[in-house]
């Protein structure tokens, strides 16, 4: 028993953790990290200061393809362009992008596009980590930027919402370690259940099936059986529980859970995120980014579509654009864009080149080398293009970008500086932007954006 | 079959005549279209002396007239194919055989009729509404990968070309390659097993294609997930067919004597190196063997770094055994089709030496099992430097394959003790040292001399060997400092390795004098069969050629498109001219693009075929590279080889028997 109150409390090691874990700590434990200072890593004494205060990161699972979203190349020939060779304008003269995103072709003024990204790595695994951390994959795992973001701006620095600082909606990745080195404290909270369903069922916060009443009656019993309690009743570590315990009630039955129940939002607000899962995920995002969130994920599955791509487009892109639009409009009109950046990429792109055949007949590959990123709000400026690549979307032409340099710039809007130091476990000096000697390849922040 | 009881070895040639056997062969501008693409061939291999049945499956099969086979001594006739029927048509075929159903209910006398009668008014009614048995047993294909959760429309899978094969008395046992012809040209090659034992087939769950007591629309609910029911072999030694499905375990039963030396051989991975659209990226069996009380009493998911199962087991008692095989992370499709050789069979489990000089003769030891009394045996090292392989004979039976590198130097063993710089074996180069890591720990140092600045080349051959060792491979110089280090390098020329734990170190020596090579392991693992082969010599300039793909189609007046990939060897960087010919008649081909720039190492190359219409058979061509180095003129045969994608990302050039080049007449231009 001792030892699970410790585990509450926070002094467990840095194994992997399962999702029932993750949910303990996340609801039980992101009560309890208020009123403990667990870990020997603590954030170092500054605070952050930049335009921006939160982050919502749409990422696009498995690789979406710069040629129709934000890179279009109709002069390529059909091998390249498939059907979607019909770029639209945007309400920014002279920047076009792929025809199914009707709705962020009218929004252009609001984000920017980088259509030089490149790393060049084709793995899915290799290739998430270098676009989320900045760093290649050796034998230091490095914490993504949302972890970096909790770490830096989270309940180290005065946030104080019961929501952890940190929030994927719906599914973490399972390929990638968020948290890297910084440790489970750090790790993201995934709401698992899916937004465009009634009730949004977040796990460990809302059950479906249970009634409110049925919850009260749960912790009724729950209290009349806490003969533990009542033998060391002034076991510091009891009591940590005991209040742990009624912070996770508070989450799941007080006005904190209630911002997961979407059906508090308009329908017509609801419809214009678009039913389905990655539109209310949007819808989700923004409410949580009203609340102060500093970092919330939105893993988007579903890129990687190495046989009947444009059948998946056809599908998946008026989604994304209908959600995506919605959520830069709707931010915007709050006046919430300013303070909230939003970017959305995947972790590579995809082969210019259809892949027509066999076993792919229609498909397109994984690809590292050039690919685009959009970033919107929080001080990034919008109707902008940074970087080109060739007239197939093969190499990059122009202002390279790589991870480090969107992602360093991230931190830059963040007030987060470069220069911080991330608590390296063997004491290795470790900047959160990553200095020359680390050899990462940067070509500098994106200062035309900022 | 004519056994023997000498034990015999000699090295497998592949290359061999190629016979074309073709049931039809029409031609017309009508019907010519894209070149088909085959996934698979089951069962993939069949007994010398036999006809039987195959199928094939793959994309774009129309008009198939035959089957090509590496090496000759087969003959074929096509005998059907298959396309899945498309959603319009399965709604087609359905409604008729709801009719059926309908009629079938309609008339009082049908069912009480008595079954073959029954049976007759099934097929006159099917006749009446235009539905063949072919439409049903579509149907019944396209329902069960609509409906059942584990099955999926695969395209690249989905048509099918039944195919009966006759392969002669005489004809070579060993891996051949096979090629479906049709009107749109030559499909890629398939390996295909020419067998010395009887063949089994697993057996296939029974399809029934309707259903006309059931309430439903008439068509029967086919599940392909049926409990596995073991299949018995009769007799030993035999090779077994299959397929597994997903979630399918395959099981086969035989009865074995006490004292028999089982040996169990799977092969799939060697069937079909690479599955593109598939994680792992090939069908990775693992089999399972029972005694007759259900008991466990062998497993294997592997052999060393080859990821088909062996197994061998010696039979404590009569009885009736249990074999069982699947997937190991039970996945399945219809191209993840396998063979179990199976019996007392021999098998070489290593040789020694690994290698030796071309055109020398010298004692080969063989360890395995079933191998005889006779377990040293002189060879004759091919002229040719490079990997050859050895199989090893008893009772007329043939083992399985084991590499054996012939090198173009003097040959030298390792001389213990060699662990520190101070005790490393002096050597002369160029020369191979045979050597071993024996013990933990163990490293082995040589010391060779060097002139500044001149390039030299050290080369690890362990894992292209088929031995344990993962080497690595660290120079210094006279003072003990460290100069060079290699882990792992990339062959592209080892198209199916995976782990390409040979090292390699291209080096200029900073200065004139000694320097010291050290071999370890990096897993740290020792034995006595942990040998490598170590070439140290100064750099000599090379490079190696592979051409994709294996099966050139053009039409008739139009152009041939291949790839020529370079394999650079110790650093040579200049040009490479290709040049092409047809085998049989040594007719040269002119070729767009022949040169090979110094940067490039891939090439895209063409050639136009004449307008005089297709041609009645494929013919070999020979592609070769020469360049000029260190003023010799080197010419280096280019191998063909197929540009085989594994697990969605990874690329390998696999290696095949022949260059074939087909013409067909292209299709009518379409009116606009």
């Amino acid at each position: 028993m001792r030892r699970e109150l410790q585990r509450l409390t926070g002094s467990f090691g840095g194994a992997p953790m399962s999702r029932r874990e993750a949910m303990r700590l996340s609801v039980y434990g992101s009560a309890g990290l208020l009123l403990t200072q667990p870990f020997g890593l603590r954030a170092q004494q500054f605070e952050p200061t930049g335009k921006a205060k939160s982050v919502i990161q749409v990422w696009l699972w498995g690789g979406p393809c710069h040629l129709d979203l934000f890179d279009p190349k109709p002069d390529a020939g059909r091998d390249y362009t498939g059907p979607l060779d019909k770029p639209i304008e945007t309400n920014v003269s002279g920047i076009r992008i792929g025809q199914l995103l009707p709705e962020l072709a009218k929004h252009a003024d609001k984000y920017s596009l980088i259509r030089s990204m490149t790393h060049g790595n084709n793995g899915h695994e290799t290739a998430a980590y270098l676009v989320q951390t900045g760093r290649a994959s050796e034998r230091d795992v490095f914490p993504g930027v949302g972890a970096v973001t909790s770490y830096f701006k989270g309940y180290d620095h005065g946030y104080k919402g019961l929501i952890p600082p940190y929030i994927v909606l719906t599914e973490p990745q399972g390929r990638f370690s968020e948290a890297g080195f910084l440790g489970p404290r750090y790790k993201p909270f995934a709401t698992g259940g899916n937004p465009a369903a009634t009730p949004f069922a977040v796990e460990g916060i809302i059950a479906p099936g249970i009634t409110e009443e049925q919850q009260q009656k749960r912790r009724q019993l729950m209290r009349s059986l806490n003969t533990l309690g009542g033998v060391l009743p002034g076991d510091a570590a009891i009591k940590t529980m005991v209040q742990n315990e009624e912070q996770a009630y508070e989450l799941i039955l007080g006005d904190s859970g209630k911002l997961f129940d979407l059906s508090l939002e308009s329908d017509a607000m609801r419809d214009r995120y678009g039913r389905n899962t990655f539109g209310q995920s949007c819808l989700m995002a923004r409410r949580l980014v009203e609340k102060g969130v500093p970092y919330i994920t939105i893993n988007y599955q579903g890129w990687d579509t190495h046989k009947q791509h444009f059948q998946a487009m056809n599908r998946k892109l008026p989604e994304l654009d209908q959600g995506l639009a919605a959520l830069l409009e709707d931010l915007a009109g709050r006046g919430l864009l300013e303070s909230t950046i939003v970017w959305c990429t995947g972790e590579f792109g995809r082969t210019p080149k259809v892949a027509n055949e066999s076993p792919w007949n229609g498909g397109r590959h994984h690809y590292g080398k050039c690919f685009s990123a959009l970033v919107a709000g929080g001080g990034f400026k919008g109707g902008q293009v940074v970087g080109s690549s060739d007239a197939r979307g093969e190499e990059v032409t122009e202002r390279p970008v790589y991870p480090a340099d969107l992602i360093g710039s991230i931190y830059t809007q963040l007030g987060i500086p470069g220069e911080a130091l991330l608590p390296h476990p063997m004491g290795t000096v470790t900047h959160v932007i990553p200095d020359k000697t680390e050899g990462v390849p940067m070509a500098g922040l994106l200062k035309e954006l900022i | 079959m004519g056994k023997s009881d000498a034990t015999q070895i000699g090295h497998s040639s592949r290359a061999g005549r190629l016979v074309v056997a073709f049931s039809v062969l029409v031609v017309s501008a009508a019907m010519a279209q894209r070149a088909p693409r085959v996934g698979y061939v089951y069962p993939a291999g069949g007994q010398q002396g036999t006809n039987f049945e195959i199928l094939i499956g793959g994309q774009g099969l129309d008009d198939p007239t035959g089957v090509l086979v590496s090496g000759g001594d087969v003959t074929s006739v096509v005998l059907e194919h298959d396309k899945p029927l498309s959603a319009v048509r399965a709604g087609d075929v359905s409604d008729r055989l709801a009719e059926l159903q309908q009629r079938f209910r309609a008339d009082p006398k049908a069912a009480s009729l008595p079954p073959n009668e029954r049976l007759a008014f099934i097929r006159q009614t099917l006749k009446e509404l235009e539905i063949t048995e072919k439409d049903l047993r579509l149907l019944a294909d396209y329902d069960r990968k609509r409906n059942d959760p584990k099955r999926q429309q695969n395209t690249q899978i989905g048509e099918t070309v039944r195919v009966r094969l006759t392969i002669a008395e005489g004809a070579q046992a060993g891996t051949r390659f096979l090629r479906l012809r049709t009107q749109g040209g030559l499909s890629n090659p398939m390996r295909f097993e020419i067998g010395q034992h009887p063949e089994v087939r697993e057996t296939e769950p029974p399809v029934d294609y309707f259903d006309l007591d059931g309430r439903g629309s008439g068509r029967r609910s086919v599940n392909s997930y049926q409990a596995a029911v073991a299949k018995p072999v009769e007799v030993l030694p035999a090779t077994i067919n299959g397929r597994i499905m997903p979630g399918e375990v395959d099981a086969f039963t035989f009865h074995a004597r006490a004292g028999t030396q089982l040996v169990l051989m799977v092969r799939a991975r060697n069937l079909i190196p690479y599955l593109a659209d598939a994680v792992p990226g090939w069908f990775q069996a693992v089999a399972t063997l029972y005694d007759s009380s259900g008991k466990e009493v062998a497993f294997s998911d592997d052999y060393g770094f080859d990821p088909d199962p062996v197994m061998f087991y010696k039979i404590p008692a009569d009885g009736d055994y249990r074999i069982e095989v699947r997937d190991s992370i039970y996945r399945g499709r219809e191209d993840f089709v396998y063979r179990i050789t199976l019996g007392e069979l021999p098998f070489l489990t290593a040789i020694s030496p690994l290698g030796g000089t071309v055109g020398s003769t010298l004692d080969v030891s063989l360890f395995g099992g079933n191998l005889g009394t006779e377990r040293k045996i002189q060879y004759a090292v091919p002229d040719k430097a490079g990997i050859t392989y050895i199989t090893a004979h008893h009772h007329g039976w043939t083992s399985n394959a084991v590499p054996f590198h012939a090198s173009a130097y003097p040959e030298e063993n390792e001389r213990e003790q060699n662990n520190t710089l101070g005790s490393a074996n002096e050597v002369k180069l160029p020369v191979i040292v045979n050597g071993r890591i024996d013990s933990p720990g163990d490293v082995d140092f040589y010391r060779v001399k060097g002139r500044g600045g001149q390039p030299m080349a050290f080369e690890i051959f362990a894992r292209r060997l088929n031995t344990p060792v993962d080497a690595t491979l660290t120079v210094f110089d006279t003072d003990g400092n460290q100069i060079a280090f290699n882990d792992d390098h990339e062959d592209p020329g080892s198209g199916l390795t995976t782990h390409h734990a040979d090292s390699n170190v291209f080096i200029k020596l900073p200065k004139t004098g000694e320097c010291f090579v050290r071999v370890a392991d990096a897993q740290h693992q020792s034995g006595p069969g942990n040998l490598y082969r170590l070439r140290l010599s100064m750099a000599e300039e090379g490079f190696a050629l592979r051409v994709t793909p294996s099966s050139l189609n053009a039409a008739s007046g139009g152009a041939a498109r291949l790839t020529a990939h370079v394999l650079r060897l110790d650093g040579y960087e200049g040009e490479i001219t290709l040049s092409a010919r047809i085998k049989s008649t040594g007719k040269a081909i002119p070729l767009n693009n022949a040169v090979i720039a110094a940067d490039q190492n891939d090439a895209e190359v063409s050639f136009t075929v004449p307008s005089s219409g297709a041609i009645e058979e494929p013919v070999e061509l020979l592609i070769q590279g020469t360049a000029k180095i260190g003023g010799r003129t080197v010419v280096v045969d280019a191998v063909p080889a197929e540009d085989m994608m594994q697990a969605f990302i990874y690329k390998h050039l696999v290696p095949v028997d022949d260059l074939l080049l087909d013409v067909h007449v292209a299709p009518p231009k379409k009116e606009p």
